[in-house]
């Protein structure tokens, strides 16, 4: 089970970092803003990957307010954007 | 029978773990913003669903498991109308396919039909 931990662990942080510089270079909002939201998908992964290595569901409750909070941060961004363009 | 679980358990968080990285490197692989859309949400769903059935298999107790799962039936719920919503907001904003379209639903009858590629 530690193995498996640091092999997603690596994999993860991989992720993120891809799914960063992804975010910095890329040139419109829709780009930037998919790469939040697949920012954010990193960081509920992480969150499980952790709740499965230490057996401890503490922080359980993240996976459910991040996932809404990120919902609504690109439902709002995308409704931005519909209404002004680019 | 413990092992048994736990093996599964492992398995299934190294592969949503890579369906991360896939995910990852798929928005840079991908040619136009609604693929990004695409990977962003489908691929990155699963991989969701996957670590968090680890989860939930590692962890005893039906609390513990009733929290889990609803994360799961919440990204299930949103994801799919937050990348809807993200796709009417790159057409909005005037960000064209790598390929032509076949049909454009959301086009208005006064605009002209877009050039493909720009």
């Amino acid at each position: 089970m530690n193995v498996a931990g640091w092999v997603s662990g690596v994999m993860l942080a991989a992720a993120g970092v891809l799914t960063a510089v992804h975010v910095v270079r890329s040139r419109n909002l829709v780009d930037r803003a998919v790469g939040i939201d697949m920012l954010v998908a990193v960081i509920l992964n992480s969150l499980a990957v952790a709740i499965a290595v230490t057996m401890d569901d503490l922080v359980a409750a993240l996976l459910l307010i991040i996932g809404l909070l990120a919902f609504l941060g690109s439902v709002t961004i995308a409704r931005y954007i519909e209404r002004r363009g680019s | 029978m413990t092992t048994f679980v736990d093996v599964l358990a492992a398995v299934l968080m190294v592969s949503g773990s890579a369906l991360a990285l896939i995910a990852a490197i798929g928005l840079f692989r991908m040619p136009d913003a609604y693929s990004r859309i695409h990977v962003a949400t489908k691929p990155a769903t699963l991989a969701v669903v996957f670590t968090v059935g680890a989860a939930v298999l590692r962890v005893p107790g039906p609390a513990p498991t009733t929290k889990l799962l609803l994360a799961v039936l919440l990204q299930f719920w949103t994801a799919p109308v937050a990348s809807h919503m993200l796709g009417r907001a790159a057409h909005a904003a005037g960000l064209r396919p790598a390929e032509p379209w076949a049909v454009d639903d959301l086009q208005t009858a006064d605009e002209e039909p877009p050039e493909a590629g720009a």
